[in-house]
């Protein structure tokens, strides 16, 4: 009798549970819905069919995006610095992971502990500085030895790319990846004459493949949804776009009216949801880099 | 076994392997062949990081004593910076009480609700990994797309929030018109996209905590209500503390939600220390130094809140 009444509350609990947890998702889903729901509806309509479902449908705003901004190309522009990112900072930053924890060298340490001191810093911190510093680089972009004459990096995907090249806390995941690898691996490869770039391609880096996908995933997101950084190299440059100055830009365009400026934003989250579907678990545990970063 | 000689190379040295019995002389100088090629590996990142982190804050340091409007001359002004930004920029100011205002909701619901969720699907359900990957799903989209749809989410007429609560006959308020309610759609805005990081931060800590205390403060008698209080909070706390620093300081830095929602507005009341900083340096009426110094002083607090929270999340799992 006791048995059947235990699992009973634990039913009733666990449909309660279950209640709540689709309130949220409803919660979490709602703005898409909404987005997706207004980006088909009729200019017109927009502000008097108030309805909750899809009525006057039309597929103008899409048609329009495709006509008025050349958002396949910015999807290419925004892969090409995403994919750069990506390889850069996956190479350099285990690359120095393994630096740092298999060979270790004098003042090893103290080079470390900067750059995790350095984590700390806002970006805006750099930002104006690193401006100036690509905008003034020798013999680049039309400047000459001094820096001065031309743009420099400025208006160029290099000056997107150069300061992302590898970030702190790639190096800091990596090498927490590297510690619980052995060096007996490495003691054999090097008797048996395998030079140290052999060594770390060939057994290490295998090794920590999760962990590269995790990091690369990280990188992603960052580049992909960034705004802030290329918006000010690239702005005034309309062949270099990536897709979330194009939205911003196209916003402005437009107006703000919501049937183009839905469909856009639609359009741009596509990508980054398949990709999620197809590598969830990587997503997941790149939040793990997130927490390193601060 | 060219291409090996070419990667031994690489590595700056002419032969990897010496003959067995080494002398102690030898020894010393394989040692020191590894911490050379140690320090090559670090080489090129350590290149970028000196030019694109180290210059940089030399530079914003040194840029912060003078006047430069970016294309003219650089002038050297002394503490003039600062002395103005402590004694005229209300914009600024302004900034920092907007991020006190924000971060009093924003601080307890970026505990609260990440929490809970992690409760939630970490509960024995079917189907949980789906409502995982449903809450994280906000998350992935840029910020400039989100704020692009929170746009709609919060218009007054035909935006999903204000139909909602005109189901229960409320007349919703003006939300990004409004100086008392924008700020708070940038709260819903950013709690929306950061809750699904959060919890999967706080179900990882939650993973961590031994089943056998649960089974042991059970056998005590202990409820589910009195050992979440008594235990999972507790062994939380460093969790909470990491998750709680990373919401302030990430409420100095917003900046592409600032933009795309409100621009600032209105009446300033959505202006960021980040959206102030970048106005300054590349807007109207430029000054570079002027927001050096202001990027300066953002960093000298958001150091001084990481050294306080630090000994507070030393030991967490992240």
């Amino acid at each position: 009798m006791k048995a059947i009444s235990m699992k009973k509350k634990e039913l009733i609990f666990k449909i309660g549970m279950i209640t709540i947890m689709v309130i949220l998702a409803i919660i979490a889903l709602a703005p898409f819905y909404w987005s997706i729901l207004i980006s088909f509806r009729e200019q017109e309509f927009i502000y008097t069919d108030r309805s909750w479902f899809f009525s006057h449908v039309t597929f103008d705003h899409y048609a329009n995006v495709f006509k008025d901004v050349p958002i396949v190309r910015y999807f290419f522009n925004t892969l090409l610095l995403t994919v750069v990112n990506i390889t850069t900072n996956l190479l350099l930053a285990s690359m120095a992971a393994y630096g740092f924890e298999k060979l270790p060298f004098r003042g090893s340490k103290v080079i470390f502990k900067i750059m995790m001191f350095s984590m700390m810093l806002p970006g805006i911190a750099t930002t104006v500085p690193t401006f100036l510093l690509l905008r003034s680089f020798p013999l680049v972009g039309g400047n000459d030895i001094l820096g001065q004459g031309g743009t420099g990096f400025i208006g160029t995907f290099l000056g997107v790319i150069l300061p992302g090249t590898v970030g702190v806390y790639g190096i800091f995941f990596m090498r927490q990846f590297f510690i619980p690898v052995g060096g007996d691996y490495a003691e054999a490869a090097r008797l048996d004459g395998a030079g140290e770039l052999k060594i770390f391609f060939r057994i290490y880096l295998p090794m920590v493949v999760p962990a590269l996908l995790t990091l690369g995933i990280f990188c992603f997101q960052g580049v992909w949804n960034s705004y802030m950084w290329p918006n000010l190299v690239l702005q005034g440059h309309d062949d270099l776009k990536v897709l979330t100055m194009a939205l911003r830009d196209y916003s402005i365009e437009t107006k703000f009216q919501y049937g183009p400026m839905m469909a856009m934003s639609v359009l741009m989250s596509i990508p980054i949801i398949i990709a999620f579907c197809c590598m969830q678990k990587y997503f997941i545990s790149g939040v793990q880099v997130g927490g390193v970063k601060g | 076994m060219e291409q090996e000689q070419a990667t031994v190379n690489l590595n700056g040295t002419e032969a990897a392997s010496e003959k067995k019995p080494r002398s102690p002389r030898k020894k010393m100088s394989m040692q020191q062949k590894l911490e050379v090629k140690g320090f090559l590996f670090v080489l090129p990142a350590l290149i970028f990081f000196v030019i694109f982190v180290l210059v940089p804050i030399i530079m914003a340091i040194v840029l912060s004593f003078m006047n430069y409007d970016g294309l003219g001359e650089k002038v050297f002004i002394g503490f003039e910076n600062y002395v103005n930004i402590f004694k005229l920029d209300t914009v600024f100011k302004k900034s920092f009480l907007n991020v006190l205002w924000y971060a009093l909701f924003a601080i307890p619901l970026s505990v609260v609700l990440p929490l809970t969720y992690a409760l939630l699907i970490n509960l024995d359900i079917p189907g949980k990994k789906v409502f995982r990957a449903i809450y994280y799903l906000p998350g992935l989209t840029s910020a400039v797309a989100a704020a692009t749809v929170f746009r709609l989410v919060f218009n007054p007429d035909i935006g999903v929030v204000n139909s909602f609560l005109g189901l229960f006959g409320i007349k919703g308020p003006q939300w990004l018109e409004s100086s008392s309610t924008s700020m708070l759609t940038i709260v819903i805005l950013t709690m929306w996209q950061g809750v699904g990081g959060n919890m999967i931060i706080y179900a990882a800590a939650l993973n961590g905590i031994s089943p056998e205390l649960y089974e042991a403060a059970r056998i005590d008698g202990a409820g589910r209500v009195k050992s979440f209080f008594k235990i999972t909070l507790p062994l939380l706390a460093p969790t909470t503390f990491f998750i709680m620093t990373m919401s302030i300081i990430g409420a100095f830095q917003l900046y592409d939600q600032v933009l795309m929602m409100t621009n600032g507005g209105p009446a300033n009341s959505t202006v960021t220390p980040v959206f102030s900083i970048y106005e300054r340096a590349f807007g109207q009426n430029s000054n570079m130094g002027y927001a050096s110094a202001q990027a300066v002083l953002l960093f000298i607090l958001i150091a001084g809140i990481s050294a306080i929270t630090q000994r507070f999340t030393k030991d967490r799992a992240y």
